[in-house]
C-alpha cells in the first residue's frame, strides 16, 4: 500500500445511524434480496417466536457496513466482509454501526472490527472487514 | 441439481447466475448505499443468488426429516477480485451438516465463466428445534 495514507490502529469512524425500518422497508428488502423469511413480515410469527415485532433482516444490516466502509475509504477495496449474527434488531428500532481499525500495514491491508447495535445496546452483529487497495484485489 | 457425494456434502451448480444491474440498484437502495449512479456490485449482493431455488431446495431437503429451523447465524464474503456488473459467473454450492452444536454450513464459490475464482461465501445456519407455535414444517 505504499503511496497510501493507511490508517492507524485504533483509530474508530464515525458511528453510521441507520433506520429505524418500518414493515415496508423490510418488505423492500425481502423483495430486493430474495429473502422471502416470513419471519421477518409476520407480526404473528414473530410472537410465536418470542419477538414483540420481527426482527431485521440481519443481511440487510451486514450489507450495510459498505456504505460506511466505503464512504471512510474510496481508495481502499472491501475484499473481505463478514459478521455473526449474535442478537437481532427488531423492526422500529434504529441501528448503530461502528468500525475500528484492528491491524494495518502495506502487506495485510486494513483490518477491522465491526458493531452494529440496537436501541439496547447490545451487539447485534458483531464482524470483520478487511480493505485493500485496487492494485492488490485485481486479478 | 443437487448431488450427494459419500462425503456427507450436497453440491448444487455450478448455477450460472449474473450481475444484473436492475437488480443490482434496488439491492443498492434497500442496504443504505447512496443514490448515485456508481455501477458497482456490493460485497453481499451474492447473497441473493444464494436464495436460488435450487440452493432452497437442497437446505430444505437436508432438514426434512427433522423438526427443526435454520436460524442464519454468521454469514462472510472472501473476494478474490471485484465482480463487475453486467457480467455472469457461475456459482457452485456445498453444503454439509455438523453435528456439535448442530449446524448447516454452507459455502459458495463463484468463478468467471472461464473458471476464475472471485469470490468465496461461507453461511452458517444453525439448526434449533421448531419453536412451539410455529407450526409443522413446509
Amino acid at each position: 500500500m505504499s503511496g497510501a495514507y493507511l490508517p492507524t490502529v485504533g483509530e474508530r469512524l464515525p458511528d453510521w445511524r441507520i433506520g429505524p425500518f418500518d414493515a415496508a422497508a423490510l418488505a423492500a428488502y425481502a423483495e430486493a434480496s430474495g429473502d422471502a423469511n416470513p419471519l421477518h413480515l409476520d407480526d404473528d410469527l414473530a410472537r410465536a417466536i418470542g419477538f414483540p415485532a420481527p426482527p431485521v433482516h440481519g443481511m440487510k444490516l451486514l450489507a450495510a457496513f459498505e456504505p460506511l466502509l466505503s464512504a471512510w475509504r474510496r481508495d481502499l477495496f472491501l475484499a473481505r466482509l463478514s459478521g455473526k449474527f449474535v442478537q437481532p434488531v427488531l423492526r422500529g428500532e434504529a441501528v448503530t454501526l461502528t468500525a475500528r481499525v484492528l491491524r494495518s500495514s502495506p502487506q495485510e491491508g486494513v483490518f477491522l472490527r465491526l458493531l452494529a447495535y440496537g436501541e439496547t445496546r447490545a451487539p447485534a452483529i458483531v464482524g470483520e472487514a478487511l480493505m485493500t487497495l485496487p492494485r492488490k484485489f485485481r486479478p | 441439481m443437487a448431488d450427494a457425494p459419500e462425503s456427507g456434502e450436497t453440491r448444487v451448480g455450478p448455477l450460472r447466475v449474473v450481475a444484473d444491474e436492475e437488480r443490482i440498484a434496488r439491492y443498492r437502495r434497500e442496504t443504505g448505499f447512496p443514490d448515485t449512479l456508481e455501477k458497482i456490485v456490493p460485497v453481499a449482493f451474492p447473497a441473493v443468488w444464494m436464495t436460488a431455488k435450487e440452493i432452497e431446495t437442497a437446505i430444505r431437503d437436508f432438514l426434512a426429516d427433522a423438526d427443526v429451523v435454520a436460524v442464519h447465524e454468521s454469514q462472510s464474503f472472501h473476494y478474490f477480485a471485484p465482480l463487475r456488473v453486467g457480467e455472469s459467473y457461475d456459482l457452485t454450492v456445498s453444503m454439509r451438516r455438523e453435528a456439535e452444536p448442530p449446524r448447516l454450513a454452507v459455502n459458495g464459490n463463484l468463478t468467471t465463466i472461464g473458471g476464475e475464482p472471485r469470490l468465496h461465501a461461507e453461511t452458517l445456519l444453525r439448526i434449533v428445534p421448531r419453536p412451539a407455535g410455529l407450526g409443522s414444517a413446509p
